[in-house]
């Protein structure tokens, strides 16, 4: 399939160039890797309970037994942090599931039967592509959320769904493009062989193509599902206070600066910063490599 | 060019840098600003029923009578002297003359009845406070004002020191319009309000033409300044932008700034308190009365008081607040046993109800998590955690927004949850009476306790005016609730102040007014 | 556009469960009291007829009550919007020579170390979460440093007594002579902009320094090089100029998105726009504000776009209309 020639040829390439580009890919997804690993081993790896209290005592410092010290009520940090990973990661492939699952088909069909839906279609994504995300997630998410019925893996779900309405109209676009233009090449060969191109063939031809340019789309849409979601649980949207969450610590912790207490606050976002570094690092150098943008290099 | 750039860069981060150092050569005037972060909405009285709204409407409005400070005893306000008629169903207030307010009208008995019955048509939230005991106001003459009651009720004065009953300026309404009043209220207060900005700050001026020149304001201006979040208004106190933080320093910053050098912080008894709810109507679950009990003898207060508070709290036995001295009775203290006492009483009472290892009793604990900052999670969580250890419950913990929660609680979808108390008036009827009669133990507090005695003895006290008969059938009532259970009482909060030391002035109310006339700063 | 967002969010808003007046009134009180309130606010009538009645209402600047106080908010809201607008400016005046620099610096020095750094810079800015960012910020500056305030916009005194010229508290000051009043408004806009623009100006780095490559391999720069114009000229006149539209189209994008991440900025440094405006009105129920707020952004991210498509056919030659 063209899609494995296609990572086979970054490898490659980057592997010869030794440029900044592969760098970035190396880091980006070995980060990657470890969040994933993070988020699954999670008890294996967390010392404590991340909700139990009084694990130590409360403002513990950084210490052998405490590795990122303890909050106000005596919670491990770094159980926090390393759970905190769950959510986080859950909203980022919730959210860019959910949005490829909606874009995808809806680029495919406007693309495809053009017209009257394609433009009202159009129109639709290009107001949501405009919108500023957080706003929209906001109204979102807690117009999903406002039940109060409130169980965590709910929340985590509204949230990743009020993420991922930004980024369908992203899909969409690729999708869409990607449609036109193997409907121009196809219909150009059918006018010579007479006969509409079936729906069949067009799936076949856009494939290989879609997924090239999509591939970054994702990458970024996990950065950012991971940027929002912590930031809509540091304004206090969706997840309880004692659940570990990366935001959610953030907003907590603010309070304990003034008390010399830094460590409640700094590493949970030291971990949202690395977490979307890892995969805004992908999205960067897959985009690169597409579209390189080096001087002497004709394209 | 990117060196050109950079130039111009450097260039505006100096010109920034010095622009802002300027504010050092600032000039500072008798000012004292107040940080809070509580939020006023509302300075129209007619409307006002949260704290802060009336806080600030006390300092801009009088009322006929006030609480004395100091004092929970009623004293003249506006009114000099009054009289009770008719077997107590009549009150009649003789207005001082001569006041003035803040638009230089004067207040008459016309203005006054003008008031109350602006206040009822508008019907706002705290007007209620009106239609439930008057009857109706009558002008006798134009410094006299008659009051018909519904009933003869003991606390009625106390009822009259409440906002709702401040008069305003009609004139000042006629030009404002309500709206506009809400923002720009005219009182004939010590204080008048210069300019409100929702969720950013009040300003208010000395009113030189104040009646009672004994309570005449030492500062020309006070501004109250709305922080976020209790750590900000740390932070200000400590760097001297705020001269005084009232409502709500976090335990943790009060802690903190104790030991600071020039700043002076006070902590007194409030008359809140904070209690567990048990839904009686809707949910059989919590029908036997054996594991209402249990959960009394399980629920440990000394980890709420001690472990998440710090101490900035007390533990309470009734649904009375303890400041009501001559009728608080501690008739919860039975549950409170040496904690493995305690437990065993309850893993008997919870056997006893058919509950066991295998079968525990599970419910969901409902808390709002913001309406009464942020511990209110961890109350919960100390909650679940001492209920739990009697091995025979489950709790289920569930957090909602202010709003959320009592959208729930007009619903009376929770079986069991955290609530909180201020009075409306001063006096132990409003403790127990809205909780605990069966007409509106139901409605307002989701509860649907019902119990005859009760309900006579509660009549009975609000409508004798002697207190040792009074305190003689709250007693009563005390003891019901002790044995019936329909709600556990926790905890109150301590109300507490920190001020700079140059502030003078500062005094906690039991009323947990904060008076703004005696302020001052050296 | 507008129409599109506003009617998705007054639907999604109606149809949501819980009562938002009983909400905002509060527990102790009657039903009666309730009904009575929601007729007071047209919350009674059918659902088709208020969305109708809103549209009509929002021609004439009308946005209706809150739920909240049941005042009119219009007056509020247009002045939070204000301080918003004088934080992206200033979060602008941060990012743009801070973009534009590092981008020059990536396009300029491509291949080199010093390139790679600035290419890292915009990465590492656009990951890092603003709030954390504007914590750290507040720390060093607020606490240990003590030199710059926290949080807030503009101190009260200063709000009250300027002149409402234009509305914008910090123009104003000039436009009145208060010094020392515009002073404080910078000082307490120090902090938020720099963060925000710290954030910004990686987007504005990385687009600047692809529109910057992209015009350095085209056709006439390379002739330029062979008449053997010297470097320095053949950047700033041909390469730099001709970038700036697409870097122009991009700078105005951001402004729209900069006023929707500005909410974080403005909730960790409780400045007194838009955004906290918005996020308290989500927080507390209160849906003709939420609706409100959202329509006013959607209405910005248009007039923008707008605006940058102008600006846009103004500097292409090769678009006219």
């Amino acid at each position: 399939m063209e899609s494995l020639v296609f990572f086979k040829n970054i490898l490659k390439a980057l592997g010869k160039t030794h440029s900044l580009e592969e760098k970035m890919l190396k880091v980006g997804l070995v980060l990657a890797a470890a969040l994933a690993l993070m988020a699954v081993l999670a008890p294996y790896i967390a010392p404590y309970d991340p909700i139990k209290m009084y694990t130590g005592d409360p403002y513990t410092p950084p210490c052998l037994e405490h590795l990122f010290g303890t909050d106000s009520m005596g919670r491990d940090v770094f159980s926090r942090v390393i759970y905190g990973t769950r959510s986080a990661l859950m909203v980022a492939v919730i959210s860019a599931a959910f949005a490829f699952a909606i874009g995808i088909p809806l680029g495919l069909i406007s693309g495809y039967l053009g017209g009257v839906f394609d433009r009202v279609a159009t129109l639709i994504m290009d107001a949501l592509y405009a919108f500023p995300s957080l706003v929209m997630a906001l109204a979102i998410a807690v117009a999903l959320n406002s039940g109060g019925s409130a169980s965590v893996s709910s929340i985590i779900l509204n949230t990743a769904i009020a993420i991922s309405v930004v980024y369908i109209p992203s899909y969409f676009r690729v999708i869409r493009a990607t449609t036109l233009s193997v409907k121009e090449n196809l219909y150009v060969e059918a006018a010579r062989a007479i006969g509409a191109p079936p729906l069949r063939v067009i799936l076949k031809y856009i494939a290989p193509n879609a997924v090239t340019p999509a591939i970054p789309i994702i990458c970024m849409n996990f950065a950012d599902a991971i940027l929002t979601a912590a930031g809509l649980s540091f304004l206090g949207i969706g997840l309880p206070p004692f659940y570990p969450d990366w935001g959610v610590d953030i907003s907590k912790g603010w309070k304990d600066i003034p008390n010399g207490v830094w460590w409640t606050s700094f590493f949970p976002g030291l971990m949202i910063f690395i977490a979307t570094l890892a995969f805004m690092l992908i999205s960067d150098a897959l985009v690169e490599y597409l579209n390189p943008r080096r001087e002497g290099m004709r394209s | 060019m990117s060196k050109k750039i950079l130039i111009a860069v450097i260039l505006m981060a100096v010109i920034i840098a010095a622009v802002a150092a300027t504010f050092l050569l600032q000039k500072k005037e008798k000012v004292i600003v107040i940080g809070t972060t509580d939020p006023p909405v509302h300075l129209d009285p007619a409307k006002a029923y949260e704290f802060m709204s009336c806080e600030v409407i006390y300092n801009v409005f009088d009322t006929l009578v006030s609480l004395k400070p100091g004092t929970l005893q009623v004293e003249p306000g506006l009114a000099e002297k009054w009289e009770f008629k008719d077997n107590g169903t009549t009150i009649v207030f003789y207005l001082r003359k001569g006041v003035k307010f803040h638009d230089g009208t004067e207040l008459t008995a016309y203005v006054v009845k003008y008031s109350i019955e602006r206040a009822l048509q508008l019907g706002g939230d705290p007007s209620w406070l009106i239609s439930e005991f008057i009857e109706n106001v009558k002008v006798v003459d134009k410094y006299t004002v008659e009051f018909k009651l519904k009933e003869p009720f003991a606390p009625i004065l106390s009822v009259f020191t409440f906002t709702v009953f401040a008069p305003v300026s009609p004139e000042a309404v006629k030009k404002l319009g309500n709206d506009t009043f809400d923002i720009k209220p005219v009182g004939t207060g010590p204080f008048k309000v210069v300019d409100f900005k929702k969720d950013q700050y009040v300003i208010l001026e000395r009113f030189e033409d104040y009646w009672d020149k004994s309570r005449m304001p030492k500062v020309k201006r006070i501004i109250i300044k709305i922080f976020k979040d209790s750590t900000t208004l740390r932070l200000a106190l400590e760097k001297g932008e705020v001269d005084i933080a009232f409502r709500h320093l976090s335990v943790e910053d009060l802690q903190a700034l104790k030991g600071k050098s020039g700043i002076i912080v006070e902590e007194k008894p409030s008359l809140q308190i904070r209690y567990l709810v048990f839904n009686l109507g809707n949910f059989t679950i919590f029908k036997d009365v054996k594991v209402r009990k249990a959960i009394a003898y399980a629920i440990d207060r000394d980890a709420i008081v001690k472990g998440v508070f710090k101490g900035a709290t007390s533990k309470i036995y009734s649904l009375v607040n303890p400041n009501f001295e001559w009728c608080y009775k501690p008739v919860f203290e039975k549950y409170d046993l040496e904690r493995s006492k305690a437990l065993a009483e309850a893993v008997k009472l919870l056997r006893d109800a058919g509950y066991s290892e295998d079968k525990p009793l599970k419910f969901t604990l409902w808390y709002t998590t913001d309406h009464y900052g942020p511990k209110e999670a961890d109350v919960a969580q100390c909650i679940k955690e001492a209920l739990e250890e009697t091995g025979l419950i489950k709790v289920d913990l569930r957090g909602l927004t202010w709003s959320e929660f009592i959208n729930k609680l007009e619903s009376y979808e929770m079986e069991c949850f955290l609530l909180g108390w201020y009075p409306d008036y001063v006096d132990p009827d409003n403790y127990l009476y809205p909780f605990l009669y069966s007409k509106t133990s139901g409605p307002v507090f989701s509860c649907w306790y019902s119990n005859p005695e009760v309900d006579k003895a509660l009549v009975k006290a609000r409508q004798i005016a002697d207190l040792e008969e009074r305190a003689y059938y709250y007693s009563i009532v005390q003891e019901y609730l002790a044995k019936d259970v329909p709600y556990i009482p926790l905890w109150s909060q301590n109300q507490n102040i920190a001020y700079r030391n140059n502030i003078k002035g500062v005094s906690l109310e039991p009323s947990m007014i904060l008076w703004f006339w005696p302020l001052d700063k050296s | 556009m507008v129409i599109i967002l506003l009617t998705l969010v007054f639907f999604i808003l109606r149809i949501l469960p819980g009562d938002p007046v009983r909400v905002a009134v509060g527990p102790k009180l009657p039903p009666e009291y309730v009904e009575k309130i929601r007729h007071e606010l047209g919350l009674d009538k059918p659902v088709i007829v208020q969305y109708f009645e809103y549209l009509w209402n929002l021609l004439h600047g009308d946005f209706g009550k809150s739920l909240i106080t049941r005042r009119p908010f219009a007056d509020e809201l247009i002045d939070r919007f204000k301080a918003s607008i004088e934080l992206a400016v200033a979060s602008i005046i941060v990012a743009i020579p801070l973009g534009l620099f590092i981008g020059d610096v990536s396009a300029k020095y491509e291949g080199r170390p010093l390139a790679h750094l600035a290419r890292l810079f915009t990465v590492a800015t656009y990951s890092i979460p603003v709030f954390w960012l504007g914590i750290i910020f507040q720390v060093i500056f607020g606490i240990w440093l003590g030199i710059l305030p926290i949080t807030g916009g503009p101190p009260p005194m200063v709000k009250y007594s300027v002149r409402p010229i234009t509305g914008f508290t910090t123009l104003d000051c000039l436009l009145n002579g208060d010094f020392m009043g515009f002073a404080e408004c910078i000082r307490h806009l120090i902090l938020p902009a720099v963060t925000l623009g710290i954030v910004i100006s990686g987007i504005i780095g990385k687009v600047s320094r692809n529109a910057l490559v992209e015009v350095m391999r085209l056709d006439y720069v390379t002739a330029a090089r062979a008449r053997g114009l010297p470097e320095k000229i053949i950047h700033d006149r041909y390469v730099f100029r001709n970038a700036l539209i697409p870097i122009i189209t991009i700078i105005g994008l951001q402004l729209a998105l900069l006023l929707g991440g500005a909410i974080l900025t403005e909730t960790t440094f409780d400045y007194p726009g838009l955004g906290t405006y918005l996020k308290d009105a989500v927080l507390s129920r209160d849906y003709t504000v939420v609706q409100a707020a959202i329509t006013l952004y959607a209405v910005m991210v248009a007039v923008i776009s707008f605006i940058v498509d102008i600006v846009y056919a103004f500097l292409d030659p090769r678009i006219r209309y």
